[in-house]
């Protein structure tokens, strides 16, 4: 759904004049009262996996629909072509007038404007199985920064330790998305990065944060991956304060494959920047 | 002392690492084509949603993913 028909540049254009909000899950106990609401009071056959729920300027619920051919087989690399006709009928109904144009990009992103208010993590998958459609769109998460994150990344005038526990509501983002298997906690982190000095320039301080960590799901196989991290940090001549990061993480996550034999290898790429750019 | 730092700054040397990762950085972020899904207009808590379709006088689409198998977050990819 994300890496096809969300990504479409027409389904785009057609989605533009809306403000698009979604919940994951089927746990009535979890849903938000306002969501429950809806999809008790709205939604007449729950069978099948996405629904869209449309309401006009005014508040007023128009209609639900899915974004598929119901009785056909699941093919989400063509539901934009069932999608399509549907947002247009909607948008003759609504009065809604196509973006000619293609929308801005809005990406997640921290609230605050001082650096570093946060980063944002960039997570792409690629397997040599033909299976993960999911996977085609990147994740993308930013996290807010918090005082004691800054303090375990202040410039360091010798190399010291950072314990990747310092830095855990980042690192824990490195994980597979989609997994079957997944029970919706992130993973633990283990082991520690190496905060190293790395030479000056002109207009700022260098250092490098680096190491090899172990990542740990939280599946009944409790499944472990490896991966590397290797960050650049900066700081103003006359600060110790880190002023950005740019970095990356990459690894290998064997996924067990209980269709076939053994397991399925993802590699993932990972980049982390500091926010505001 | 400022002219001092400028000296020694202007002929210090980045260690080769730096060079590399940020090398690395750009070659692994995601280009503009890839994030195209961010170009919908999402707000991805409801209330807030709700909150905004009203204020700019827009329609809103609710979207419910209730795939069990597949726990994905439509808006960030994560579970």
């Amino acid at each position: 759904m994300r890496g096809y028909t969300l990504s479409h540049p027409d389904v785009i254009r057609a989605m533009a004049p809306y403000v698009v909000t979604h919940w994951n899950g089927n746990d009535f106990e979890k849903m938000p009262a306002e969501v429950r609401t809806i999809v008790e009071k709205y939604s007449k056959n729950r069978k099948g996996p996405l629904q869209f729920f449309v309401f006009d300027a005014k508040g007023q619920f128009v209609k639900v629909f899915k974004p598929y051919r119901e009785g056909q087989r699941f093919e989400p690399s063509r539901m934009h072509e069932d999608l399509l006709p549907q947002l247009r009928e909607l948008a003759t109904l609504l009065g809604l007038k196509e973006e000619s144009k293609e929308p801005a990009l809005r990406l997640p992103d921290v609230e605050g404007a001082a650096p570093v208010s946060g980063v944002r993590l960039f997570l792409k998958l690629r397997s040599r199985s033909a299976q993960p459609l999911n996977y085609k769109a990147p994740v993308c998460e930013a996290v807010a920064v918090s005082d004691e994150e800054r303090a375990a990344l202040v410039y360091p005038e010798t190399e010291r330790t950072v314990e990747s526990a310092a830095l855990k509501r980042w690192l824990e983002q490195f994980y597979p998305p989609a997994i079957m298997e997944s029970s919706n906690r992130t993973p633990s982190v283990g082991g520690s990065l190496i905060l190293t000095p790395a030479g000056s320039d002109a207009r700022v301080r260098y250092a490098v944060l680096r190491g090899d960590l172990q990542w740990t799901m939280d599946d009944k196989r409790k499944s472990k991956y490896r991966g590397t991290v290797a960050i650049v940090l900066t700081y103003a001549l006359d600060s110790s304060a880190v002023a950005t990061v740019r970095g990356v993480a990459e690894g290998t996550y064997s996924k067990y494959d209980r269709r076939g034999d053994g397991s399925i290898e993802f590699e993932m790429k990972a980049t982390i920047e500091s926010r505001p750019d | 002392m400022t002219t001092l730092l400028a000296l020694a700054t202007a002929f210090a040397v980045q260690d080769d690492s730096v060079g590399k990762i940020l090398e690395q950085y750009r070659s692994y972020r995601p280009a503009e084509k890839e994030l195209a899904i961010w170009r919908i207009d999402w707000i991805p808590d409801f209330a807030k949603a709700q909150s905004k379709a009203e204020r700019e006088g827009r329609p809103l689409i609710f979207i419910w993913n209730n795939n069990i198998t597949g726990p994905e977050s439509l808006y960030s990819g994560h579970c």
